[in-house]
């Protein structure tokens, strides 16, 4: 430093904002007295940081947008998340329960709807809400309610959702969505870095077996089973190492009810 | 000081930012919102102990590189505001009212990724590491790019401001 005509700009930036230690302050501080120059550009960037606040601090009782204070009031998001596993968990306990319901039924060979319609669907849902930046899930502002158990009632069946924790992906919400004209449900994860996976769900039709398959449609990839009551489809662009254990995830969860 | 409350303390950091960052209150007002909503539904992925404002503008961040992808997004406007021109017309020294006038119009002129860098570091106070998180870029990028900023801003400036710095913190 000594040796030099002037300051680098590094040296200025960092003393202007105070990202110096206190030796090095100290020796910008005596360089800058026998420096005019430095000091005027010094003086030059503190002054624009003064002015940069007259130009753009806001006033003290500026109020919150009316937008922001909803995202704030509807803290339906924050209500349900907590406790939807639990939720999920006693779904699933009622579902076994009523095992006619889950092994009883007598699923004869397909005819029509061949699960990749099925699963073309659950991909396309995917494709247009996941993208969605910031409202991807639909949940209503006072919504008091557990969003699971609610589109569980729309289906007229309790829907189970897989617990992707190992994975990293977290449930954030679920919309509505129409599937051919019947009410199907569509849940959204995500994880730390904003990626997303959807499960479609919808009554099932007897097409799909109740061990998961898979099928890849470019970039995206869908795992799709059933538990007779309901048909799954789980889209997204997962990573090699999320498939993994998404799919080892799921594959638990189905065994562990075949041998309850 | 729970997750919750400190998130609604940064409010005002991320209304300001969004606000110099988008030049349009409408624009500001949608990202702050977006961001609040997923920060929000997200909170239980905050550690405690970290920064909040930077995990908020890295979020924001997101949100906001989303929003360039949209062809739908307007470009920021270089004129001045209505709002920030009654600011300036309420300053006293003429030869100040010229240099704020300068000044936004300068910044308005700046390549995005050198106002940003600016205005976190000069308006919002973040150090230059939570600079670099919340962009997703090193932190010898930040340093380079502030440099930049801060000198087509002096030269914009220079001639009009010469006047005697009075309070400068």
């Amino acid at each position: 430093m000594t040796e030099a005509e002037h300051l680098s700009d590094m040296d200025i930036n960092a003393y202007v904002d105070g990202e110096l230690d206190a030796q090095e302050l100290a020796q910008i501080e005596i360089w800058l007295a026998d420096h005019p120059l430095d000091a005027a550009r010094v003086h030059a960037y503190k002054l624009q940081r003064l002015q940069l606040h007259m130009l753009y601090d806001l006033p003290k009782d500026m109020p919150l947008p009316p937008g922001v204070r909803e995202a704030l009031a509807d803290s339906g998001v924050r209500r349900w998340l907590p406790g939807w596993r639990q939720i999920a968990a006693g779904v699933m306990l009622l579902a076994i329960g009523g095992a006619g319901g889950f092994w009883g039924n007598n699923v004869g060979q397909l005819q029509a709807d061949p699960s990749n319609q099925f699963v073309n669907r659950a991909i396309n849902a995917y494709a247009v809400y996941a993208y969605e930046g910031a409202r991807p899930v639909e949940i209503s502002a006072n919504d008091e309610t557990d969003y699971v158990t609610w589109l569980s009632d729309r289906l007229g069946q309790p829907i189970r959702t897989p617990d992707l924790t190992p994975a990293g992906f977290e449930l954030i919400g679920g919309r509505l969505v129409n599937d051919r004209g019947e009410p199907a449900a569509l849940l959204m994860y995500e994880n730390d870095s904003g990626g997303r996976v959807t499960l479609y769900v919808r009554r099932s039709s007897g097409v799909l077996g109740t061990s998961f398959k898979t099928l890849a449609q470019q970039h995206k990839t869908a795992i799709y089973w059933s538990d007779r009551a309901l048909d799954y489809a789980l889209a997204g662009e997962m990573k090699e190492n999320e498939l993994k254990i998404i799919k080892k995830t799921i594959s638990q969860a189905i065994e562990a009810r075949a041998s309850t | 000081m729970d997750k919750r409350t400190a998130l609604v303390a940064e409010l005002p950091h991320l209304m300001r930012y969004a606000r110099s960052l988008t030049r349009d209150a409408d624009q500001a007002n949608d990202l702050v919102q977006d961001t609040t909503t997923r920060a929000l539904s997200r909170l239980n992925l905050f550690q405690a102990g970290t920064n909040m404002r930077a995990w908020l503008f890295t979020v924001m961040h997101n949100l906001h590189r989303q929003n360039l992808r949209k062809s739908s997004r307007r470009a920021a406007p270089t004129q001045i505001s209505e709002e920030i021109e009654n600011r300036i017309a309420a300053v006293d020294d003429a030869t100040q009212r010229l240099a704020l006038r300068d000044l936004d119009r300068a910044m308005a002129e700046l390549p995005e990724e050198q106002r940003q860098v600016l205005l976190m570091i000069s308006l919002e106070d973040m150090s230059y590491q939570d600079t670099a998180t919340a962009l997703g870029i090193p932190v010898g990028t930040v340093m380079s790019r502030l440099a930049r900023a801060r000198e087509r801003l002096r030269k914009a400036v220079e001639g009009q401001s010469r006047p005697q710095l009075r309070s400068v913190t």
